[in-house]
């Protein structure tokens, strides 16, 4: 499985208060030995570098130099799908382009973001790609 | 203790507590994630108000220059 995890899961990854922490744990150990392939959109990068907390973004980026194989940018066929997703979904803009950049790269989308992975936008997202020969597939934490 | 010194303390003690704060470390990138979709959002409104505005001076300027002509003419 390849994943393309969303900037909250370094977060929750490095945070010892979060309850999610073990799960992302046992992903990112398989993810580790090469189980599963872990990758991310450019702008996760950017997110996790405006982490006004140094230390804490000092870890999150070392675990993302330490775990991913990709770094997926934006292109016209992800800026597309992104303001169809936009239009059409509750997803606010960098959301839609976070998940599109996965649909797009055939990845599944792991997030830990209770307002992206929400029942009612998975379906309006599944019911967009209907249209399309690609496929929503998410992991949430 | 002098209002320096109670200040500087105070100074440090808000630092800690500011890093307990932002120990959230979930809810600080989703914070990081709504600023950038305010920032897309103004981005694209002042596109979309620049172009308007590119618009209405061109075809301003273009109905000028045709009174112009006609009254040369």
């Amino acid at each position: 499985m390849n994943l393309l995890a969303d900037t909250n899961i370094f977060g929750i990854a490095v945070d010892p208060k979060d309850k999610r922490r073990k799960s992302v744990w046992k992903t990112l150990g398989k993810v580790a030995s090469e189980k599963m392939e872990l990758n991310v959109a450019e702008i996760t990068i950017e997110e996790i570098k405006e982490n006004p907390h140094q230390p804490t973004k000092e870890k999150e980026l070392k675990l993302l130099k330490l775990l991913i194989t990709n770094t997926y940018s934006i292109n016209p066929e992800i800026k597309n799908l992104s303001r169809r997703l936009e239009t059409h979904t509750t997803l606010e803009p960098i959301d839609a382009q976070i998940v599109a950049t996965a649909i797009i790269n055939n990845q599944t989308f792991w997030s830990g973001d209770y307002y992206i992975l929400r029942e009612k936008t998975i379906n309006q997202i599944k019911q967009i790609l209907k249209q399309t020969n690609y496929t929503f597939k998410y992991k949430k934490e | 203790m002098s209002e320096e010194e109670s200040f500087e303390r105070w100074k440090e003690d808000w630092k800690e507590r500011k890093e307990e704060f932002e120990a959230d470390q979930a809810e600080t990138l989703r914070r990081i994630r709504d600023r950038k979709n305010l920032e897309k959002r103004i981005e694209r409104r002042v596109d979309k108000i620049m172009k308007e505005m590119a618009k209405a001076i061109s075809e301003e300027v273009y109905s000028e220059r045709k009174e112009k002509i006609r009254e040369t003419a």
